[in-house]
């Protein structure tokens, strides 16, 4: 018995220290966090968004001394984004109140969310998804929008 | 008879020709193993060199006046930037000045007249950015590149930065010119000219950095902002952390010889009036001139009044002239500093043809490992110098010269930097105290002399638009 509650609270200090000193390593999929006001994601600008790019810089705006982290999903969970030292990377907004990741995308969708934390322990999770597009097919619409506004210019001649 | 004469001639042109040819092995290096000719006495003798062609030497400011300060290209995903210091900038540089030396020499269709925000789409295309250090006018842009007219100057004052997109199924290469909020597109001929999209994509794989560059503009931090502090949307900039070097900032001038120096300024007479002020600075009089030196190395010449000045181009020369003759004579200064380094400087300071009555100010900066140097003196008892060297010419002669002379060196300890967002934050809580909003046009990693430190570590440099320089040191 004695164990057993060494154990549990062994367990309750480490998931308490999770909370207080960092973000976590992992997010499953819909959990959400206490608030709603601590960041904006202004790039991507929509919770599923195009590009052509393999490399993408996530950013956004949100109060100084938020801590914004970046996970990325695995086809299971969200797993955090590690820094050189393999923690879970995180930065501090600061004055500018700016925050800024460079990513890089594999071809198809890139889910991915970032977490906000204030110093009071309230937390934000915004997901969205990167489609990274084959620029051959991106190639094809362009020039087949460009053949349609030529032939519709030529009606209007 | 005719025949001997024949004879003679050609035993005289051909012993001629092996006495040539033989001091040209022997009076060169090539055979020397220590790079140093036994005649070296003979060919540095000044008569010797009165005579001697003059060998072509590298001049940097001059070379980097045609060059364009970075290059950026858009592949499609991010922007991947060459500086003038890296291996694989020239091969690019040089396509992109096919281009605007063909732009210039007017062989480009102008097309009409963008808003800034069709400069933003066209920057978010796959593309070749091209940003030149000074906004120039065009004439003397042309003049650089070895063009001897252009008339872009009808369309553009200036010009600081180009865009070049390559040639795809509907367009041909187009070029855009950009000096602040005056963008003009140009067209080039496509069945002359062509610049396929896939040498962007394959030439970006050289990236010479650690990471990707994003504009300020494409982050949506710029200006778009309603704030205090404001980035300006042309800050390009990168999320890794860089290291950079310290460095020493060296004395030139060798236990306190000032002779060549004073020659370099054509003070020659003998003896030379001088005296020692309080704070130990040297003051040399001549004539019509005077030259202070004080104990940082900074060097002040003065003329007594404009006509006195030392004359360095016509009254009514051209820019180009006046630029080239500036360039030569702070080569002139450097070489009497006896460094036997190239003098790594950039010119500063925009050059506009515009009318002044005569009297242009020019500007240069140190650079080391292609980073600005910012000087940044000042004093109770001087002017301020926020350059490396600084010209005055009025109708052409030289009226004030100051420079801090200095001839800087690696250490061998280096530094990693805080990464771009941590710098912006740290400034924009600075400026955010200020009662006027504040727009950051620049924010790089350089280094800043303040003429008494003994070595330099490389520092965050936010440059304001107004032209005021801020240098942080940012602990990680």
């Amino acid at each position: 018995m004695k164990r057993l509650c060494a154990v549990l609270a062994a367990l309750f200090v480490l998931a308490a220290a999770q909370t207080v000193f960092g973000a976590p390593e992992m997010i499953t999929p819909g959990q959400s966090g206490t608030a709603s006001n601590l960041i904006v994601v202004r790039k991507p600008e929509s919770s599923s968004s195009a590009t052509t790019r393999t490399v993408y810089g996530i950013t956004g705006i949100g109060s100084a001394g938020v801590k914004v982290s970046y996970y990325r999903f695995d086809g299971a969970n969200y797993i955090a984004i590690k820094n050189s030292e393999g923690n879970v990377f995180e930065s501090s907004i600061g004055a500018a109140g700016v925050f800024y990741k460079q990513v890089t995308l594999g071809e198809g969708h890139n889910y991915f969310c970032v977490r906000a934390e204030d110093v009071y322990g309230n937390s934000q999770i915004v997901y969205f998804d990167i489609n990274v597009l084959n620029q051959d097919i991106l190639e094809n619409i362009k020039a087949f929008t460009q053949d349609v506004q030529s032939v519709y210019n030529g009606w209007l001649n | 008879m005719f025949k001997e004469r024949i004879k003679s001639a050609l035993i005289v042109a051909l012993i001629a020709n092996a006495l040539f040819l033989v001091s040209q092995l022997w009076l060169g290096n090539m055979v020397w193993q220590d790079a140093e000719s036994v005649f070296s006495s003979w060919t540095n003798n000044p008569v010797f060199r009165f005579f001697a062609p003059r060998q072509a030497t590298l001049s940097v400011p001059r070379e980097n006046l045609s060059r364009p300060r970075r290059l950026v290209i858009n592949d499609g995903s991010l922007w991947v930037a060459y500086y003038n210091t890296d291996s694989s900038f020239d091969a690019l540089a040089a396509r992109a000045r096919f281009f605007v030396s063909a732009f210039l020499r007017g062989s480009a269709k102008r097309e009409g007249s963008l808003t800034y925000a069709q400069w933003l789409d066209y920057m978010s295309e796959r593309s070749l950015y091209a940003e030149y250090p000074i906004a120039m006018a065009p004439t003397l842009l042309a003049r650089t590149m070895g063009i001897t007219a252009t008339d872009i100057d009808d369309d553009l004052s200036a010009i600081k930065e180009m865009l070049i997109l390559p040639s795809d199924a509907s367009n041909g290469v187009r070029l855009l010119a950009r000096n602040e909020d005056r963008i003009i597109m140009y067209s080039f001929d496509r069945t002359l000219y062509s610049f396929p999209e896939s040498y962007l994509v394959e030439y970006s794989r050289t990236n010479p950095s650690d990471g990707y560059y994003e504009f300020a503009f494409s982050t949506l931090l710029g200006l778009s902002e309603e704030r205090q502090v404001q980035l300006d949307d042309m800050v390009l900039f990168s999320d890794t952390e860089q290291t950079a070097s310290a460095i020493y900032p060296m004395s030139v001038i060798s236990d306190g010889d000032y002779s060549s120096i004073l020659n370099a300024f054509y003070f020659n007479a003998q003896p030379l009036r001088h005296y020692t002020d309080s704070d130990m600075s040297v003051n040399f009089v001549e004539n019509y001139a005077t030259i202070k030196i004080y104990p940082d190395e900074l060097l002040e010449y003065s003329a007594i009044s404009p006509q006195r000045g030392i004359r360095l181009c016509d009254a009514d020369a051209p820019l180009y002239e006046t630029v080239n003759a500036a360039i030569d004579f702070a080569e002139r200064v450097w070489a009497a500093c006896n460094t036997q380094t190239a003098l790594n400087v950039l010119v500063s300071g925009d050059l506009l043809d515009e009318e002044n009555d005569g009297r242009r100010t020019i500007t240069f900066d140190y650079y080391f490992d292609g980073r600005p140097i910012v000087v940044n003196i000042e004093g109770a008892d001087r002017e301020a110098m926020k350059s490396g060297i600084e010209l005055e010419i009025l109708d052409g002669r030289l009226v004030s010269y100051r420079q801090l002379l200095r001839n800087y060196t690696k250490t061998q300890y280096s530094e990693r930097s805080v990464n771009f967002v941590t710098a912006l934050d740290y400034f924009v809580s600075e400026f955010s105290q200020r009662e006027e909003s504040v727009v950051i046009e620049d924010l790089f990693l350089g280094y800043m002399d303040s003429g008494t430190q003994e070595q330099l570590t490389a520092s965050w440099v936010a440059r304001l638009r107004g032209g005021e320089i801020y240098e942080r040191r940012i602990e990680q």
